[in-house]
């Protein structure tokens, strides 16, 4: 009985708009897959979460990694600039970072001009959100210091990647 | 007459199709910028847009192309340009300065009523392939 009922269903001209549809989601299903493999095996992997701040902000300078920072930091190449401004939960930095903030940029670039040339290579790290590095980013650049990256995931990133912290003074190198 | 208006029309949106998605391919870091700027995506399905879009864009146009179920990637690709449409038209809209993201994630053309009008003659090319009885020399078997 089945079979018959299924027998006479195929007999049945197909409307053509329907199997045009099932083509195209076949036709979706094949670019998902290729989609999926491209994602997994060749080069770039992007996030499949979107960093939001990332986007909003239109960042100023280009992010570097953690990891990639760490070894800046060892060959000691890169000058740290700590951008957070005085608060609770700001005693620590990276050992070395110089400390300019966006609410006295003025005040701090001066105490700094015997210090940095417009050749050196900086790395900016705030508290993560991005926020306060790409203000001092973008500010830096204006002034005429183009060699600046901005640390992804700001000083909690470098904190749970191990990196050597010490205790920040609010002016000057820490 | 329309076995081979059918012809033309798959190997131009096709081959159009296949270009666009090359570089998107390639950086799709870059193309998930370009899709941002529209701000018509959220930020949850920005990068798996990013992804999925240009792998669509050249299965349909490769589809096209050999004629394989060229109806269905008329559909796809017709189905792609309306989105297009309607996302030129609301930046158009809105007055964002931006640039389109259409063939190269590096900059490339900004968006403005030329590209409406592309679009437009675009959908109009997916109507043979999928209208046709016959749809020229292709894999498929009605064609």
């Amino acid at each position: 009985m089945t079979r018959t009922w299924s027998r006479a269903a195929n007999a049945l001209p197909r409307p053509p708009l329907a199997a045009a549809v099932r083509q195209a989601l076949l036709l979706l299903a094949l670019s998902a897959v290729l989609a999926a493999g491209r994602w997994a095996l060749v080069g770039e992997r992007l996030p499949l979460k979107a960093d939001a701040a990332a986007y909003e902000l239109e960042l100023a300078a280009p992010l570097i990694e953690v990891a990639q920072a760490r070894r800046s930091y060892d060959e000691g190449v890169h000058l740290f600039i700590d951008t957070r401004e005085a608060g609770p939960g700001v005693e620590d930095t990276v050992p070395g970072a110089f400390v300019i903030r966006p609410g006295s940029f003025d005040d701090d670039m001066r105490a700094l001009l015997d210090i940095v040339v417009p050749e050196d290579q900086f790395i900016l790290f705030g508290d993560g959100s991005l926020a306060l590095a790409n203000n001092v980013a973008a500010r830096l650049i204006q002034r005429g210091y183009p060699n600046v990256e901005l640390l992804k995931g700001g000083l909690g990133a470098w904190r749970a990647a191990g990196g050597p912290l010490s205790a920040r003074q609010e002016a000057g190198t820490s | 007459m329309m076995r081979w208006l059918s012809l033309i029309c798959r190997l131009v949106v096709g081959g159009v199709f296949i270009w666009a998605s090359l570089d998107k391919l390639a950086h799709p870091g870059e193309f998930a910028k370009a899709i941002h700027h529209y701000r018509l995506v959220p930020y949850a399905l920005l990068h798996p847009v990013a992804l999925l879009l240009p792998a669509v864009e050249f299965v349909a146009g490769a589809a096209l192309v050999v004629g394989w179920w060229r109806r269905g990637a008329a559909i796809l690709c017709g189905v792609m340009l309306l989105v297009f449409i309607v996302a030129i038209a609301t930046a158009l809209v809105r007055g964002l300065d931006i640039s389109c993201g259409c063939f190269n994630t590096d900059g490339g053309h900004g968006v403005g009523l030329d590209l409406l009008w592309r679009d437009l003659l675009l959908l109009l090319a997916c109507l043979p392939p999928l209208l046709a009885a016959r749809g020229g020399p292709g894999v498929d078997r009605d064609r």
